[in-house]
C-alpha cells in the first residue's frame, strides 16, 4: 500500500514537473501565403511540442489589418524590408532582437547582418531575398522582353499583367525611365505616372501577387512578378521564362520580425533560431527558390540553385537593381496620389 | 398703591420684553452676517471646482490624444488607410459616402464595422474602427477623426459631416485646428475650445515619424452635453472676465473666468438671497414670540408675587 502510494505521488510529481518545463505554448505566426517549405512548422512542432498557429496575407495591407487587429499579438511576422523600415520609423511596432539567443545567426552572409533600413539589425533578420522582374509566355515572344513591354508598348495588348501594389509598378516605371526608384524629385515621379497613364489601357489588370496563376491560366502573357513565385510556375512549365530587366530592378528582401509585446518573445527567438539551422534552411531554399541569406545552408546547395540567374542575378545584373528605401511621408503621399490618377484616368 | 404691583410687573415684563427683541435681533444680524459668508464661500468653492473639473477633463483629453498619437498602432494605421484611400481613385469621397453613410444600415452610422467592399479601405476599417469606436463610446467623445496632411478627412468614428470630405480653407473650428497644426512644425497638440452649440471644441494633434515628420492629424471632438455636465460656461468679453464673488439685492453671486485663444468664457453660480435669508427670519420671528410669552408669564407671575408681598407688608402695616 505505502509503495502503491509512493509510486503515485511520484508519477504525479513527474508529470507535474513536465507540465511545469512545457506548459501549453501557441506561437503565432503571420507569413506571406506558401512560404515555408512543408515541413518547416510540423517538424517544429514535432521537436518542441509548441503549437504553431499560422495566419497568411496576400498583401500589405492585409498584414497591416492583421497586424492591427491581432489580440494577443503576433509573435512573429514575416514582412518586407521596405515594411521593416517603415514599421522602425513609425515606432513602438517591433521588439528589438535578442542575438544571443540565436546562435544560428554564425550562419548567416555577413552581408546580411547590416542594411540601411536597419543598420545594426537590432530588430529584424533575413529570410530569403529576390528580384523583382518579367514573367512571360515564350510563346508570345520572339525575343526576351524588357520593360518597354510592359511599360511602353501596345503589341500586348490586354495580355499584360501589373501589380496591385501602385508605388511599385510606379518605381519599375521610375527604372523605366531611367530614374533612380528611391527618388525623391516630384516631377520623375509625375513622368512615371503619365507613362503608366498612357498604358493603363493596354493593361489587363493591377494582379494581386497572383501574376503567375493569370500566366498559368493563358489570361496573361506578361507579368511584373517576383522570381521565385514565377520559379515555381517555370518548374510546372517549359513554356514560362523570368527575366531581370535589362533596365535594372528593385532588390528585394524578406525580413523575420517579432512585435513589440509579443506573448512569446523566447519561443519567437528559438524559432528564429530553428529557421537558420542547416537542416531547415536546406529544405526551405529548395522548396522556395528564392535566394537564401544563410552561407552555410548555400555551401550545401546544387548548382542548380546556385547557378540559377532568376534566383541570384549576375553581379552586372546586381549593379542596375537598387534595394527600397523609406524616402519620407510626403513622397510616400506623391505616390499615393499619383497611384490614384492612374487608377481614374 | 393698589396698582403698584401691576405698574411694577408692567415694568418688568416691558424691560424682558425688550431685551428678548434686541438678543433675538442681534443673533438674527449675525446669523444673516455668517449665511451670507457661508453661502458665497461655498459658491465661489462650487465654481472653483467646476473649473477644475473643466481644467482637468481638457487636459486629461489632451494626454489621451497625445498618447494615442504616440501608439505605433495608430501611425501605422493612419499611414495604411491613405494608401488604401487613394487605391480607391478620385471618386474616393462619393465611394465611401455611398458606402458608408448612404448604403449604412444603422441609424447611429458609427455601428458599421464594415461596409462588405472588397477594398483594402474597408479591411483596414475594421481594426481601425474597433479601436477608435470603443474609445470614443468609453471616454464620451463627440467623434474621433483622421486626417492627411492635404485635408482629407479619411476617417470619422460618426461617419458624420465631415467623412470623406476636404476640410482645409473651410470656415469651420476643425479647418482651424487643422491648419494650425498643418502650417506650425513645432506644434504637438492644438485646441479650438468653443463651448456655443455652433461648432463645437476640437483637439488635434500631428501623428509624426519616428525623424518628426508628419503622416497625419488625429482628432478628438468633444460636445457641448459633456461639458454642460461638468459646468454651464457662458461667453463673455474680455472686460466682463472677472473672477468674483458678491451678493446683490436679489442674489449671492460667485464667478469665475476661463479664457481659451482670444475666448472668455464664465461659470457662474448664484443663489437667491431670500432662499438663505427666509427661515433664518423665520427662527428669529420664532425666538421673539417665545420672548413675549417668556415676559408673559414673567408677569403674571410677577403680578401674583408682588400682589401677595405687598398685601402681606400693607396688613403688617394695619396691624
Amino acid at each position: 500500500m505505502n509503495r502503491r502510494l509512493f509510486l503515485s505521488v511520484w508519477v504525479l510529481s513527474m508529470l507535474n514537473a513536465y507540465a511545469k518545463q512545457n506548459p501549453h505554448k501557441r506561437l503565432k505566426i503571420l507569413n506571406y501565403e506558401d512560404y515555408f517549405s512543408k515541413t518547416t512548422l510540423s517538424d517544429y512542432m514535432l521537436q518542441t511540442g509548441i503549437d504553431i498557429s499560422l495566419e497568411t496575407y496576400g498583401s500589405d495591407t492585409e498584414m497591416t489589418a492583421k497586424f492591427l487587429a491581432s489580440n494577443p499579438r503576433y509573435d512573429l511576422v514575416f514582412m518586407s524590408d521596405l515594411n521593416v523600415e517603415r514599421y522602425i520609423r513609425l515606432g513602438d511596432l517591433l521588439s528589438p532582437l535578442d542575438k544571443t539567443l540565436i546562435p544560428n545567426i554564425s550562419h548567416i552572409d555577413k552581408d546580411f547582418l547590416t542594411a540601411e533600413f536597419d543598420p545594426s539589425r537590432r530588430y529584424s533578420l533575413p529570410y530569403f531575398w529576390g528580384t523583382l522582374g518579367i514573367g512571360y509566355r515564350k510563346s508570345a515572344f520572339k525575343s526576351v522582353p524588357s520593360l518597354k513591354d510592359l511599360l511602353d508598348s501596345d503589341q500586348h495588348s490586354g495580355r499584360i499583367a501589373l501589380l496591385a501594389d501602385g508605388a511599385t509598378n510606379i518605381q519599375m516605371a521610375l527604372k523605366y525611365l531611367g530614374f533612380s526608384l528611391n527618388t525623391t524629385k516630384k516631377e520623375e515621379i509625375e513622368q512615371a505616372t503619365e507613362l503608366l497613364k498612357d498604358q493603363k489601357k493596354h493593361i489587363k489588370t493591377f494582379a494581386a501577387d497572383n501574376g503567375q496563376d493569370l500566366l498559368k491560366r493563358g489570361e496573361v502573357d506578361i507579368v511584373l512578378e517576383w522570381n521565385g513565385d514565377m520559379l515555381q510556375l517555370i518548374d510546372e512549365s517549359d513554356d514560362f521564362a523570368f527575366v531581370v530587366p535589362n533596365e535594372g530592378t528593385l532588390l528585394w528582401e524578406d525580413c523575420i520580425v517579432i512585435p513589440a509585446r509579443a506573448a512569446h518573445i523566447k519561443e519567437a527567438h528559438e524559432f528564429i533560431n530553428y529557421l537558420y539551422s542547416e537542416k531547415t534552411g536546406i529544405l526551405l531554399a529548395e522548396y522556395l527558390q528564392y535566394a537564401t541569406p544563410n552561407a552555410t545552408v548555400k555551401s550545401k546547395m546544387p548548382k542548380s540553385y546556385l547557378q540559377n540567374p532568376a534566383i541570384f542575378p549576375s553581379e552586372e545584373t546586381v549593379k542596375k537593381c537598387e534595394k527600397l528605401k523609406y524616402t519620407g511621408a510626403t513622397v510616400k503621399a506623391w505616390y499615393d496620389q499619383a497611384w490614384s490618377d492612374i487608377l481614374s484616368s | 398703591m393698589k396698582n403698584r404691583p401691576l405698574l411694577l410687573a408692567l415694568f418688568l415684563h416691558l424691560v424682558i420684553l425688550l431685551t428678548s427683541v434686541y438678543f433675538a435681533w442681534s443673533y438674527y444680524q449675525e446669523k444673516l452676517e455668517q449665511a451670507s459668508i457661508e453661502t458665497q464661500s461655498t459658491l465661489a468653492l462650487d465654481v472653483g471646482i467646476k473649473k477644475t473639473l473643466l481644467d482637468k477633463h481638457l487636459t486629461t483629453t489632451e494626454t489621451e490624444i497625445l498618447f494615442l498619437a504616440n501608439t505605433g498602432s495608430l501611425k501605422l494605421a493612419l499611414d495604411t488607410l491613405k494608401t488604401a484611400w487613394a487605391e480607391l481613385g478620385s471618386t474616393a469621397n462619393k465611394t465611401l459616402h455611398t458606402l458608408y453613410i448612404e448604403h449604412n444600415p444603422h441609424i447611429t452610422k458609427s455601428k458599421l464595422l464594415h461596409a462588405n467592399s472588397d477594398s483594402n479601405y474597408d479591411i483596414l476599417h475594421i481594426s481601425i474602427h474597433t479601436l477608435l469606436y470603443e474609445l470614443q463610446l468609453k471616454r464620451h467623445y463627440q467623434n474621433i477623426l483622421l486626417l492627411d496632411m492635404q485635408g482629407n478627412v479619411i476617417y470619422d468614428v460618426r461617419k458624420g459631416k465631415y467623412f470623406a470630405s476636404n476640410i482645409s480653407n473651410q470656415p469651420k473650428h476643425i479647418s482651424k485646428v487643422f491648419s494650425e497644426i498643418k502650417k506650425n512644425p513645432l506644434n504637438e497638440y492644438v485646441s479650438y475650445i468653443d463651448f456655443s452649440p455652433n461648432d463645437g471644441s476640437f483637439f488635434a494633434t500631428a501623428l509624426s515619424d519616428e525623424e518628426g515628420e508628419k503622416i497625419g492629424i488625429l482628432i478628438f471632438k468633444i460636445s457641448k452635453e459633456v461639458i454642460d455636465n461638468i459646468a454651464h460656461l457662458t461667453p463673455v468679453d474680455k472686460h466682463t472676465c472677472i473672477e468674483n464673488s458678491s451678493k446683490n439685492k436679489l442674489y449671492f453671486v460667485a464667478t469665475t473666468c476661463l479664457q481659451y485663444k482670444e475666448n472668455y468664457w464664465l461659470i457662474k453660480n448664484k443663489k437667491s438671497v431670500e432662499e438663505i435669508y427666509a427661515p433664518l427670519k423665520k427662527t428669529a420671528l420664532k425666538h421673539i414670540a417665545m420672548m413675549f410669552l417668556l415676559g408673559l408669564i414673567a408677569l403674571i407671575i410677577g403680578y401674583t408675587i408682588l400682589t401677595k408681598f405687598l398685601g402681606r407688608q400693607e396688613e403688617e402695616e394695619d396691624e
